[in-house]
């Protein structure tokens, strides 16, 4: 009888140790599943523009921290000042867990595209990281948008027509060529609207 | 008797939870997952897409997924997309077609961003029978389905699309700024309180 | 007591098999490959492309020409592509503008970074033969390609005698105002490439094409008259006032499309396309060559044949006090070292693109 309990004991520990073996090679319970990341990323606000961020670097936030996730060679040809280059391989190297793992410091990831950003942040999700954003677009809109913006066709809106000037404006502080130099024969920043001789194409020739 | 009820609904309960739950989860570890997160996005480029999009037939192996919401997918979409909205992605039947190994799915959505988090996913789960486009639905009806410039339109996979060195020493400024050479300068990182909700974001 | 612990042991055991099952679920996926059906009958689906995506030739913008105005004003941010012999290149060309024959100029844009320019811009000696190129890239999918107006003869009046040149009146006996009736649909010209997929057949069709002399004389149409199936390429109510005898009426931007009349042009036999300046036809011509047609654009158009008209009429006569500038040319060898650097340093994303294998099952296997 005696004999008998301790092998069923011993049974239902084995039991109960094989349970705790099993679930715990997957996933800890404490990490976010596949479903709840899912839910995380469609709910939260995640990303910042290049206008949002060139506003905030001109205004000397110090509150900022930007994160270059491209490889070495990348960032030391060009990177956004004061940038911190990690490339992604390395994001969860213990290292840089105090840098990326923040509640004062807005982190911003950017790469030169989202792409890079977009999975880092998804890892600092899965880890329960705050306070992340993604730079949309990257270095390439940056370019784009901020480095050599796009004057607004005549049609465009007078909120067109602002972004633009904040641009320009924009352009002209993180643009680092001399001033007395090359740009003698650019053009001048305020754009005077003209007629167009001809337009482009068209017509019945 | 009754502690063997007990534990006879206690063992019923753990059974049952288990049953319920989502069976999916990740394959890779986060840390396992920055290893691998430079090697394994699969962007078809416009070219392949036109490729695809002007033979669809009805032989063929692969599954158009549109990750927007329906009132978009109404509007317009691929032909023989199936519209799953990435904010239900998590729904169980929705979960079981997007891992589907059926067929190879190829992903779309609104915007560059949330299909490559489609994709990420995709990856750290350990589907790999997955292609993602990058851009967004207009980017592919602009320059794939009304006009053909897939050779010209700005796509944008995670390449430097300039010299931003030297496009930054062009432009006229104030910084004069150099180019490379700073080293991971030390940024404060000390925990303080938050003071207040970070701004950007814009969705 | 005994059969109690009993139950006891064997549901723990259940629940350990259960969270073990459950967790097993280990999704196991393998790579996989596309498999892009071939496409049967290339013609057809060449034509069926072209209306399905907008039909870029009857698009408003058609044929893509850009002034030579609009060219000085924003030549930074264009590629400028001079195709002229490289003899005429030294003489003068633009600044900037790297020299590409016809011939080579796919295999040139190809590895570049197109879209970093906001144009390219195709440059010849009258804007025809740029107009013909352009068409070409733009059926291959150069969205932001544009042929410069005129050619290098309105650019500088060292080159204007390209056009002056061009300008007559001889056969007054071939003008006429009669209607011709429309003939018959027919079929369309078939070909078959050894390209699999879409691109693969247009860059195929693009590259025999592209080089091909095109355009004719007024001279060598006439001593040919009776060959060609003449398109006459402007609005009817000019066509009735003028055209060339025997020249069938086709709708700018309306009638050269598969739901209209594209199927009115004989397949066989040589087709001629003309306009007022030869740019427009040009355009139609690359279009009609690539979907199989022995197609060939007159030469500075009306303006070669009745210029005198032309000029009554305000059908674009080439008018040299109205349309030559002055603008700076480069003389020499050495072409524009800023830009070609650039041109050839930068790389096509979609060489780091990580397409797993994609299948393309090889035509002459699925040939019935």
């Amino acid at each position: 009888m005696k004999k008998i309990d301790v092998l069923y004991v011993g049974i239902m520990l084995v039991g109960a140790f094989w349970a705790f073996i099993v679930t715990s090679n997957s996933e800890p319970i404490s990490r976010v599943t596949p479903c709840k990341l899912v839910d995380i990323i469609a709910q939260s606000d995640k990303y910042i523009s290049t206008d949002e961020l060139a506003r905030r670097l001109m205004s000397d936030d110090p509150t900022l921290t930007l994160i270059d996730l491209r490889n070495k060679q990348e960032f030391n040809s060009y990177s956004l000042n004061g940038a911190i280059n990690i490339p992604l391989q390395d994001l969860l190297n213990k290292q840089y867990v105090d840098i990326i793992n923040q509640d004062v410091q807005t982190v911003i990831f950017y790469s030169n595209s989202s792409d890079l950003a977009v999975k880092a942040w998804m890892l600092t999700q899965r880890m329960g990281y705050s306070n992340n954003y993604i730079l949309k677009g990257g270095l390439n809109r940056w370019v784009e948008t901020i480095l050599r913006p796009e004057e607004p066709s005549a049609t465009a809106t007078l909120a067109d027509y602002e972004k633009y000037s904040f641009r320009k404006a924009a352009s002209a502080y993180f643009g680092g060529g001399s001033v007395t130099g090359e740009s003698v024969s650019k053009k001048p920043a305020l754009h005077i609207k003209r007629r167009k001789k001809a337009a482009a194409g068209g017509g019945c020739d | 008797m009754k502690r063997y009820l007990i534990i006879y609904l206690v063992g019923l309960l753990a059974l049952s939870s288990c049953n319920t739950k989502q069976d999916i989860r990740f394959k890779l570890s986060p840390e396992e997952a920055a290893q691998e997160a430079n090697s394994g996005s699969y962007v078809i480029s416009p070219e392949l897409l036109g490729d695809i999009y002007y033979s669809m037939d009805k032989s063929s192996n692969y599954q158009f997924i549109d990750l927007r919401t329906p009132l978009l997918y109404d509007n317009g979409h691929l032909k023989g997309a199936i519209n799953i909205p990435f904010t239900a992605l998590s729904h169980n039947h929705n979960c079981e077609t997007f891992i589907s190994q059926k067929h190879i799915n190829i992903i779309y959505g609104e915007s560059t961003e949330q299909v490559i988090f489609a994709g990420f996913l995709l990856q750290q789960l350990g589907i790999q029978n997955y292609f993602i486009i990058l851009g967004d639905y207009d980017f592919i009806e602009n320059n794939i389905i009304k006009h053909y410039n897939v050779l010209s339109a700005p796509y944008n996979p995670e390449i430097a699309q300039y010299n931003y060195a030297k496009i930054v020493k062009e432009t006229a400024g104030s910084q004069n700024y150099s180019g490379g050479g700073k080293t991971a300068k030390p940024t404060l990182h000390i925990k303080r309180r938050k003071k207040a909700a970070a701004g950007g974001g814009c969705d | 007591m005994k059969n109690y612990k009993n139950i006891i042991g064997i549901l723990f055991i259940l629940i350990g098999i259960g969270f073990s099952s459950c967790t097993d679920s280990n999704i196991s996926s393998t790579k996989a490959t596309i498999i892009i059906p071939p496409i049967k009958n290339q013609s057809e689906a060449l034509i069926n492309f072209f209306s399905q995506n907008g039909d870029y030739i009857n698009a408003s913008e058609s044929p893509y020409l850009i002034g030579v105005e609009d060219i000085k004003d924003n030549m930074a941010n264009y590629l400028l592509l001079d195709t002229r012999y490289h003899e005429d290149y030294i003489k003068g060309h633009i600044e900037g503008a790297i020299n590409v024959d016809r011939e080579s100029i796919i295999n040139f844009l190809k590895p570049l970074n197109i879209y970093q320019y906001k144009r390219i811009i195709i440059i010849d000696n009258t804007g025809q033969g740029a107009a013909y190129v352009t068409s070409i890239l733009r059926a291959m999918g150069y969205g932001n390609a544009y042929a410069m107006k005129n050619g290098m003869a309105a650019w500088n009046k060292e080159f204007a005698y390209h056009w002056i040149d061009g300008v007559g009146n001889k056969y007054p006996n071939y003008v006429d105002n009669v209607m011709v009736k429309k003939p018959k649909k027919g079929k369309y010209p078939s070909f078959t490439t050894k390209g699999k997929t879409l691109s693969e057949i247009l860059e195929i069709r693009a590259q025999k094409e592209i080089k091909y002399n095109f355009s004719i004389t007024i001279d060598n149409l006439i001593s040919n008259y009776k060959d060609y199936f003449i398109i006459n390429y402007w609005p009817k109510s000019n066509y009735m006032i003028a055209h060339l005898k025997g020249a069938h009426w086709f709708q700018p931007k309306k009638s050269i499309k598969a739901s209209t009349d594209l199927s009115t042009i004989p397949a066989k036999g040589k087709v001629l396309v003309y306009c007022y300046t030869g740019q427009n036809s040009s355009a139609v011509v690359g279009y009609l060559r690539l979907l199989g047609y022995d197609a060939y654009s007159l030469r500075f158009g009306s303006n070669s044949f009745m210029y005198n008209e032309a000029v009554a009429n305000h059908w674009h006569p080439f008018i040299a006090a109205e349309k030559v500038h002055n603008y700076p040319l480069i003389k020499g060898e050495n072409p524009s070292i800023k830009k070609s650097a650039v041109a050839n340093k930068i790389k096509n994303p979609d060489l780091n693109f990580k397409h797993r294998k994609v299948v393309l099952p090889d035509p002459s296997e699925v040939c019935d």
